[in-house]
């Protein structure tokens, strides 16, 4: 494979042709055909085609979901919930009829969906499961950065007191209070780092007992300064001029607090708070998870994951388009993706109580897309053939795509279908024209003839039709 | 069997939404277009597709009767006898569950015109016992899919899969060329072992005179290899619980490997004139010791004697637990002092090996054939891989032949492989000396 995971499994790939692929290839040649024939008609050849790389990143994602390993299941949240969310907003935003540019987009994500073979229950309600969940940890890293971001402000607020002021008890109380945070993240990262286990076998017990005295003294050192510092707050609020008073003290006090110390102090801190957040990631990462922890941590992943791709890629986007107003646009990322998940679960639901088939959901969100389309396409006031061509792509899509999954599912994989499929779409394809040459005959002749007859014409040809089939049985 | 199957519910749902749409939006063209739909409705409701009588089936089965672990090709070819070009042929084979496919598929798709055959073709690996195959299931489709007719006739040609130990084992009274059995003693004669050169004598062959000596010293000697000696062999059949696993589902269990193993073994080291008796490691039987013992003999009574023994260590059910140990010991004390001892075990285990090495400190000529049955696709199948060679390499060290015969070798083939790294160690010894 050229890179990465096939996301059509089972994996009975590559051997000796597959069946549904010329099928497919079929489905996904209609849908783009159409699609850039009404964007052509639009005036705008690829605005409907563009929204096919977003859907089909979005359908990967859904895919990698269903996969076992944290590696492919953090790649599928990637994709999967920013990706649905995109797709959702750039479809809100392509100017047009709702329904034509709404019908494509669910005609290419139906089109993805059967490639990837993901549109049955279990991948669909796996890709709900988890990507509430990765959702709910995107929150929790947000407020969790903010509260970090809002600590560190405080801190270096603090620190910028310390090295600032003239009074020498204050500059005192903030030393301590320094001093204790620093020594306090060096205890607190002891116990993630490694020590014991990197010494010699032979020196561990040595180490562990001298380490077990270190991390008292460092922890007694610690809330001893920041108790000290705490207690002496009380001399801020008196008049007490406190260290003042000490003979040599404010030269000491100034020497202490002046950034030559402060500035290593804190890098201390800050350095082993890093080595143990690195080395408990570590260890996370490298240990073996059961299915349930590697679905948390893949989600827990995903969700600094969004974090990232918002500060670094949506924020400088929106900022650029002067639109940034912040609360709206925290509204939009928290709400977004509600939408995506009930658009998920009205899928769901539809496979569940069988309004679409489970072995063909793609071809059938497919069809139902193009249908859409087709009633987006005549309210925007496309030639009628073009509105012809749609309705019958749809069917040709429901009729290949479904043909083709369910050559899969009797066959597998390995069997070559190859000629048996391009024989059923030929006819699916000549029935389609043929239908389409003969709308647009009929409705030519109503143009003609001046309008008034469609419904009788329609009449007629349905009740030819369903006279033709009662007929036959 | 001819059905119907729904396939454009959803075509009929299209319809209705788009003439509902049109009335609604008193558009002409969406009222027009909801007539698309029921032509797909109609033109799957219209087409139809014959029985699937026209069909014909034949299968073969190659080889047959086949020894475990072999893999065996079956072959399905379907023909359109009609005069109906059938858009819609799809072939499953019968394929009996025990079996299991390793190699292509037992199912086809095809359009055919008339006269046109498609053919399925794939590969099982044949298990011992009799493997009846079911009738291929043949189910044709309209041209709009939308009705199935299905029959499952009785395919001309093979019906089903005979796997036997003895399947490829040549008639005893057949005399030919196999290096199998061919015992090596220390003097000078046919064979393909170096044993020592002598001055050239007028009428030796060609391709016996020691050239690179020759052209070192200028002197003409010939090459004499060990000579083939008939002798007593004991082959000791390894068929205890513990063997009896496979490398996966469907495919033969390392007893049932050993066992052909063994059959083969025996009818080659007859054809070549040697006595061979058995011993059944792994059951308790009647004989001494508990052992299922065979007096080394000659003669086609004898060696179906061997095969029925043979059969019912890998038939037996087993129930009370037996020391292989002591059973391995007592197999060397019946065979007899001169007699060569010929392993054939999986090597699963350290007890095999164990028993190797005690023979060679009985000072008994050991050769041990194992079959390896241990799949290599997961880490534990690894690590178990590397354990059975460490077992064969502690083997050589102790001073046995050994022969491993891997899946999807042939077991002649491995055989000859073994002989012939046996003849270039000669030759190269030959040179060495010359």
């Amino acid at each position: 494979m050229p890179f990465g995971p096939r996301l059509d499994r089972p994996s009975a790939v590559g051997d000796e042709g597959r069946p549904r692929e010329t099928s497919l290839g079929l489905v996904a040649a209609t849908v783009v055909a159409l699609a850039l024939a009404t964007g052509v008609a639009v005036g705008e050849a690829t605005a409907l085609t563009g929204l096919g790389l977003v859907a089909g990143l979005v359908t990967a994602g859904i895919a990698l979901l269903a996969r076992d390993s944290l590696g492919q299941k953090v790649v599928g949240h990637l994709l999967f919930l920013p990706g649905g969310t995109f797709l959702g907003l750039l479809t809100a935003v392509t100017p047009g009829n709702p329904y034509l540019v709404g019908g494509y987009a669910l005609a290419l994500l139906g089109t993805a969906a059967a490639w990837a073979d993901v549109a049955d229950d279990g991948t669909l309600e796996a890709a709900l499961s988890q990507g509430l969940l990765s959702y709910v940890f995107g929150l929790v890293w947000l407020f969790g950065a903010g509260i970090v971001l809002a600590g560190g402000f405080l801190g270096w607020r603090l620190v910028d007191g310390v090295v600032a002021t003239e009074d020498p008890t204050v500059a005192a109380i903030g030393f301590l209070l320094v001093l204790g945070a620093a020594l306090g993240a060096v205890r607190l990262s002891l116990e993630g780092i490694p020590v014991v286990q990197l010494t010699p076998r032979a020196r561990r017990d040595a180490v562990r007992a001298r380490l077990g005295r270190c991390e008292r003294r460092l922890a007694l050192v610690a809330v001893a300064a920041v108790g000290v510092g705490l207690v002496s707050l009380v001399f801020t609020v008196t008049d007490s001029p406190a260290l003042a008073l000490v003979p040599g003290a404010p030269p000491v006090v100034e020497a202490l607090t002046s950034t030559a110390v402060v500035g290593p102090l804190l890098a201390v801190g800050a350095v082993a708070l890093l080595a143990a957040g690195v080395a408990s990631a570590t260890r996370q990462v490298t240990q073996r998870f059961g299915e349930r922890k590697t679905r948390t941590v893949a989600a827990g992943a995903a969700g600094a994951g969004y974090l990232v791709v918002v500060l670094f890629g949506v924020v400088p986007q929106a900022a650029g388009l002067l639109v940034f107003s912040p609360l709206r646009f925290l509204a939009v990322i928290v709400l977004a993706p509600l939408a995506l998940f009930a658009a998920l679960g009205l899928a769901l639901a539809a496979v569940r109580i069988d309004l679409f088939p489970e072995r063909a959901g793609g071809p059938a969100l497919a069809a139902t897309g193009l249908v859409l389309a087709a009633v987006g396409a005549d309210s925007t006031g496309l030639p009628a053939p073009l509105v012809f061509a749609t309705v019958a792509g749809a069917l040709v899509v429901w009729d290949a795509g479904s043909f083709g999954l369910g050559l899969t599912a009797e066959l597998g994989h390995r069997p070559d279908t190859r000629r048996l499929e391009l024989y059923h779409g030929v006819f699916a394809v000549g029935i389609g024209a043929v239908a389409v040459l003969g709308a647009t005959a009929l409705y030519a002749v109503r143009t003609t003839a001046g309008g008034g007859h469609t419904l009788a014409m329609t009449a007629a040809v349905v009740g030819t039709l369903l006279l033709g089939a009662l007929l036959r049985g | 069997m001819r059905r119907r199957r729904v396939r454009w519910r959803g075509a009929v749902a299209a319809a209705l939404i788009l003439a509902v749409a049109g009335i609604w939006n008193r558009s002409a063209v969406l009222v027009l277009g909801a007539a698309i739909p029921l032509v797909f409705v109609a033109y799957g409701a219209l087409s139809t597709v014959d029985s699937p009588d026209g069909v014909a089936v034949a299968r073969t089965v190659d080889p047959t009767p086949a020894p475990p672990g072999r893999p065996v090709t079956v072959t399905l070819t379907a023909t359109n006898e009609s005069d109906r070009t059938l858009s819609d042929l799809r072939v499953v084979d019968g394929v009996p569950d025990a079996l299991q496919v390793v190699d292509g598929s037992p199912r086809a798709g095809a359009a055919l015109d008339p006269g046109e055959a498609c053919t399925v073709e794939y590969t099982v690996v044949a298990r011992r016992g009799e493997y009846e195959f079911a009738p291929p299931r043949v189910r044709l489709r309209s041209s709009g899919a939308g009705m199935v007719a299905t029959a499952e006739p009785r395919p001309s040609g093979d019906e089903r899969l005979v796997c036997r130990l003895d399947a490829d084992a040549p008639p005893l009274a057949e005399r030919g060329d196999d290096f199998v059995g061919r015992l090596t003693a220390d003097r000078p004669g046919r064979g393909v072992q170096f044993h020592s050169t002598r001055e050239y004598r007028r009428g030796d062959a060609a391709d016996r005179i020691d050239w690179r000596g020759y052209a070192q010293r200028g002197e003409l000697a010939t090459v004499e290899y060990e000579r083939w000696v008939s002798t007593t062999v004991v082959v000791v059949l390894d068929a205890r619980e513990r063997n009896r696993v496979a490398a996966g589902p469907g495919r033969p269990t390392a007893v049932e490997r050993s066992a052909y193993a063994a059959v083969r073994t025996v009818t080659a080291l007859m054809r070549v004139g040697h006595d061979v008796g058995l011993a059944v490691v792994g059951r308790n039987a009647r004989g001494p010791g508990g052992l299922d013992w065979v007096d080394p003999g000659i003669g086609s009574g004898h060696r179906s004697r061997l095969t029925a023994s043979v059969e019912r260590a890998v038939e037996m059910d087993v129930g009370t637990p037996v020391d292989a140990t002591h059973q391995f010991r007592k197999a060397a004390e019946l065979s007899g002092p001169r007699a060569q001892l010929l392993l054939v075990s999986p090597l699963l285990d350290g007890r095999p090996v164990e028993a190797v090495e005690t023979w060679g400190s009985l000072g008994r000529a050991r050769t041990v054939l194992s079959p390896d049955v241990v799949s290599a696709t997961t880490v534990g199948g690894r690590l178990d891989a590397v354990r059975r060679r460490a077992r064969l390499a502690r083997c050589q060290s102790a001073g046995a032949r050994t022969v491993d015969w891997r899946r999807g070798t042939p077991l002649a083939l491995a055989l000859e492989y073994a002989f012939e790294v046996e003849a270039r160690r000669s030759a190269a010894t030959a040179g060495g000396g010359g």
